[in-house]
């Protein structure tokens, strides 16, 4: 699996000054706070540019001629897309901190709660990736990514409209109850993770390279 | 002789298509060449032997062990499919990083050799490299991680004939070694009679015959004759036949025999090419 992971690392290297490009661009214009999101979302969806690139030079196919199998593969993705995460979130955490006190739109008191929306931030780009994941391997990446702004918009859409629901009804979203449900996020991505490399390892095992 | 790989009643089936039963075995220190025509079954068949594609039903042991599912069994094999499969923005010096992760087995200073050896500059990227440069940096790969076999599918199609004599040369250099092999699949039948040591003809996803190269070559002949001298002959000493412009070409297996028969028939040497054409293009008895 160590050589799936530093495969894509050494493939997504490539893209990374127009990653870098882009997240600084992203800084000059958007508030820490949103910015935080961006990156650590942006960050996480290189995983489906790297099943792009797999694609392109028939790579799983040559991949189970060594010494890995379906399994390993899907296992190095999802650690990937860990690090894709990770990364994202310390990046959007630290340009997002450092321009939003260059802009003077953080004032250096609201750094705690920054670091804490680092939390859901990580949570929710790992959420996406972890449902990108098997799209890509049953549709390709192409049909995947589509598919995945349909799969993100849906349950967002469903969060949405029961959230005015509950508001229209009356009942109140205390404080607590928002930091649980950030905090928690996290926690259910790295469940559904779990899930979704079994699902993967499943769908990807029924189709031929 | 001892076999590196057995392959038994292999069976894969696509609508439309169907590789049936294919068995053969590849004894240590030789080279096996698979020949067809284009959609015969050669890649489906060494897809199917290693794993790449599900199968209905067969067994494939590499060194008297079964390899489905032993994935370590795959350090032993080094395979070179069409194409290079490392993306274009790699260099190969990483591809010699990702290998090494990949291959317990993985000799650097082997590898770092053939790099040397085929003219490949460790820092530049694969999308800079012609496609003879391409084919053989999968060729070192494949090489660098001491394999005992070698499973190339066509990997020297798309090379000028000076270029598949460098590419020859370093596989004929690999089964010195007489615990090496090496299984290839090519429709470029002449580097098959230069280094292969037994033919396996498929058609129509079936084995027709696994044959010594130099039986093939040394004993089958092409017999050319009209019309009235091919009423003569007797289907029985025929393999194949195909009635061209002005003659008919008669493929058998034994051309003294048939010489001394049909005197004063032409009968020429075959080559693979026309073993090929007449099977696949001509008729047969049964």
């Amino acid at each position: 699996m160590k050589s799936l992971l530093l495969k894509d690392l050494l493939n997504i290297a490539h893209n990374a000054r127009t990653m870098a490009l882009l997240l600084f661009l992203f800084a000059l214009f958007f508030p820490p706070r949103e910015y935080l999101f961006i990156s650590a979302l942006l960050c996480s969806m290189m995983i489906v540019t790297t099943f792009a690139f797999d694609d392109a030079c028939h790579w799983p196919r040559f991949a189970l001629t060594m010494p890995v199998d379906k399994r390993d593969i899907v296992r190095g993705k999802f650690a990937a897309l860990l690090l894709f995460c990770t990364a994202g979130t310390g990046l959007g955490l630290v340009i997002g901190a450092l321009s939003g006190l260059a802009f003077r739109r953080l004032a250096p008191s609201e750094l705690p709660e920054l670091l804490f929306l680092a939390l859901p931030a990580w949570g929710l780009a790992l959420l996406l990736g972890n449902l990108a994941i098997p799209l890509v391997f049953r549709f390709g990446s192409e049909r995947g990514r589509l598919l995945l702004i349909l799969s993100f918009l849906v349950p967002a859409g469903l969060f949405l409209g029961a959230y005015r629901l509950l508001a229209l009804l009356g009942v109140e979203w205390s404080e607590q109850v928002v930091l649980a449900l950030l905090g928690g996020l996290s926690l259910l991505a790295l469940l559904f993770g779990l899930l979704m490399e079994q699902v993967s390892v499943r769908v990807f095992s029924r189709r031929e390279v | 002789m001892e076999a590196i790989l057995q392959v038994e009643h292999l069976t894969k089936r696509y609508p439309g298509f169907a590789l049936e039963d294919v068995s053969f075995s590849l004894p240590k220190g030789t080279v096996l060449g698979l020949i067809g025509e284009n959609g015969a079954g050669k890649s489906t068949t060494l897809c199917a032997l290693l794993g790449l594609i599900g199968r209905e039903s067969g067994e494939v042991r590499f060194e008297g062990q079964a390899l489905d599912g032993n994935k370590r069994l795959k350090e032993g094999i080094g395979v070179v499919l069409d194409g290079v499969n490392f993306y274009e923005t790699l260099t190969p010096a990483q591809v010699g990083r990702i290998c090494r992760a990949a291959y317990r087995s993985w000799q650097e200073e082997t590898y770092r050799q053939y790099l040397h050896r085929f003219a490949l500059t460790p820092n530049k990227e694969i999308k800079a490299l012609s496609l003879f440069l391409r084919v053989k940096l999968q060729i070192a790969a494949a090489l660098s991680h001491a394999p005992r076999l070698l499973i190339l599918d066509e990997a020297t199609s798309g090379l000028d004939p000076v270029m598949r004599d460098e590419i020859l040369e370093v596989f004929w250099d690999f089964v010195q070694d007489e615990e090496h092999s090496i299984l290839l699949s090519s429709h470029i039948s002449t580097d098959l009679e230069r280094i292969a040591d037994n033919i396996l003809f498929l058609h129509k996803g079936r084995v027709r015959f696994c044959k010594p190269k130099d039986e093939l070559l040394e004993k089958y002949g092409v017999l050319r004759c009209g019309e009235a001298d091919f009423a003569r002959i007797d289907k029985a000493d025929v393999l194949a036949w195909r009635r061209e412009d002005y003659q008919w070409s008669v493929l058998v297996p034994d051309r003294e025999a048939a010489r001394r028969k049909y005197r004063p028939a032409v009968l020429d040497p075959a080559t693979l090419d026309d073993i090929l054409l007449l099977y696949v293009k001509g008729d047969q008895d049964r």
